[in-house]
């Protein structure tokens, strides 16, 4: 156990720290955060009620994009050192390697996300009360919780695919429209312009989505890259 | 004499095709609310039908590859998510003409519905990664996880939408069919199953044949080069 | 066949303008629906024929190549 937890905080700390240091997939993820923003901001502004209306799609669409983006880059360091394999043939718990990234990942987007959320709705100006703003945060949390674990073992299985850019977008937001749904529905709900009383309903099915495919990723990961 | 044999299969299929086609357009009494139009359903259920078995194959055959790695398990996956991609447009198609006839619109965002758009999207994925995405090891094994992980995601989706819209009324089929119309449906169903099998044999064949052309030519490049 | 179905979905959008009569739409839709059948099925059943065709083709050709090769030994 203590071995398990000593390579998932090792390859996390080393992702992190290269990260901190160059700040490559930050920059690019919040940059593009930028652009997106500008982009739904401009393509939806509207009157209050309407962009109140919109505010949960434009987010997710931009969940969804700067997600891609990320999990894109998971492997990039091991890449480009050819030190994938390696990790893999390494005696390293792989289910240790992959809840580290998976966690590597969903702090990058969390980081992006935590600035795109807010500036969406500085520039749809909209007014969100206290709750409303935690129970938009909290749904993005699961969300992009959701996100990554699906996207985070498919990530590594398309590294060894041609035209890998293209097909994981391609590839992961169909599997991950259920939380698209959940969210977009349950932040309506707790912005009170889609029907349905309980926001919390939402929470509880993203967090299904989250429980079954993190546990059968992190079961079937082994299997998954062996040898 | 196995060629002859063959060709009477076949020649009895082509019968049994024709004889759906009288069913559905000539013997079945015409739906008094619907009109003309119910009759895209003697082919459009078995097709949702048949699309689902393609992609239950796909998953089976998935699951024994990430097991074994038999590469028959593999060509199993791929050639059940071809032939389920083919119903599964013929449904994805016909349902909306149906649709626009008789609801008005073309689309509606109903549990069924959008369970099976996304489950065609998923495998249209899997089939422009197989195609697309080169033959190594490493991309079967990829598309072997996006079948596994697309299992649980359409009950996630069905559930989901069903909260969404959960006024919508159930069934689409009506419970009481006419017994003519019964008999029709489970005779045009059959038929569209043996085509089903016919073609699923077919199409395994030739995924098998191609991996043993390509060995014998990597063995044949193997001897040149020595 | 995206210039096909572009023109397709185009259709599909400005089609409340060409719906008349509803019991001529039900026909329509009928008849499209199993040309789409006819269709999508005809062309997989030739695609798979056509590759089993090449197939066996390039299997009777390696092998002969093969037994040439074993030959030459």
């Amino acid at each position: 156990m203590s071995a398990w937890l000593s390579v998932f905080w090792a390859i996390l700390a080393k992702d992190l720290r290269v990260e901190l240091r160059s700040k490559q997939t930050l920059a690019m993820m919040t940059l593009f955060g930028f652009v997106l923003t500008a982009i739904l901001a401009y393509g939806l502004v509207s009157d209050p009620a309407t962009n109140r209306v919109v505010y949960p799609g434009a987010l997710w669409i931009a969940l969804l994009f700067t997600g891609a983006l990320g999990i894109g880059r998971t492997f990039a360091q091991e890449a480009a050192f050819d030190a994938f394999s390696a990790l893999v043939l390494s005696p390293a718990p792989r289910e240790a390697i992959l809840l580290a990234k998976i966690l590597g990942n969903l702090l990058l987007i969390l980081m992006v996300m935590a600035l795109v959320a807010p500036l969406i709705a500085v520039m749809l100006h909209l007014n969100f009360t206290g709750e409303e703003a935690g129970l938009v945060a909290l749904h993005l949390l699961l969300s992009a919780l959701g996100f990554v674990v699906v996207g985070t073992p498919l990530a590594v299985m398309a590294t060894s695919a041609r035209f890998a850019e293209v097909l994981l977008p391609l590839v992961v937001f169909p599997l991950v429209s259920p939380v698209l749904i959940s969210g977009v529905k349950g932040v309506g709900v707790a912005l009170g312009t889609t029907t349905g009383d309980d926001p919390w309903s939402w929470i509880q099915l993203t967090l299904a989505f989250d429980v079954v495919y993190g546990a059968g990723g992190l079961l079937l990961f082994s299997k998954m890259v062996s040898e | 004499m196995k060629n002859k044999l063959y060709l009477a299969g076949l020649a009895l299929l082509s019968v049994a095709l024709f004889l759906a086609h009288w069913l559905v357009f000539v013997y079945v009494p015409t739906e008094p609310i619907m009109g003309v139009v119910q009759r895209i359903f003697y082919f459009h259920v078995p097709a949702a039908w048949l699309c689902y078995l393609g992609f239950i194959i796909t998953f089976i055959g998935s699951v024994g590859y990430i097991w074994n790695r038999s590469p028959r398990a593999d060509a199993l996956a791929l050639a059940g998510a071809d032939i389920g991609l083919v119903f599964g447009w013929i449904v994805m198609l016909t349902g909306p003409l149906w649709a626009r006839a008789t609801w008005g619109v073309w689309w509606k965002w109903e549990p069924r519905l959008t369970s099976m758009a996304l489950l065609v999207l998923i495998f249209a994925a899997y089939w422009v990664l197989r195609r697309y995405g080169g033959g190594t090891e490493g991309v079967r094994r990829f598309g072997a996880v996006l079948a596994i992980f697309g299992a649980p995601n359409i009950a996630f989706v069905h559930v989901a939408v069903k909260k969404w819209r959960g006024d919508h009324p159930g069934g689409v089929v009506g419970g009481g069919l006419d017994p003519d119309m019964r008999l029709a449906f489970f005779i045009c169903l059959a038929v569209l199953q043996v085509l089903f099998i016919y073609l699923f044999i077919e199409r395994y064949r030739v995924i098998r044949d191609e991996e043993a052309i390509g060995a014998l030519r990597r063995r044949l490049s193997r001897l040149k080069g020595r | 066949m995206n210039l096909s179905l572009s023109a397709l979905a185009a259709l599909l959008m400005v089609s409340p303008a060409l719906a008349g009569d509803l019991e001529e739409m039900r026909f329509r839709h009928l008849w499209i629906s199993y040309g789409i059948i006819w269709l999508l099925v005809s062309a997989f059943t030739y695609a798979t024929w056509r590759r089993a065709k090449a197939n066996a083709e390039e299997l009777a050709h390696l092998k002969a190549k093969m037994a040439e090769l074993e030959a030459s030994k």
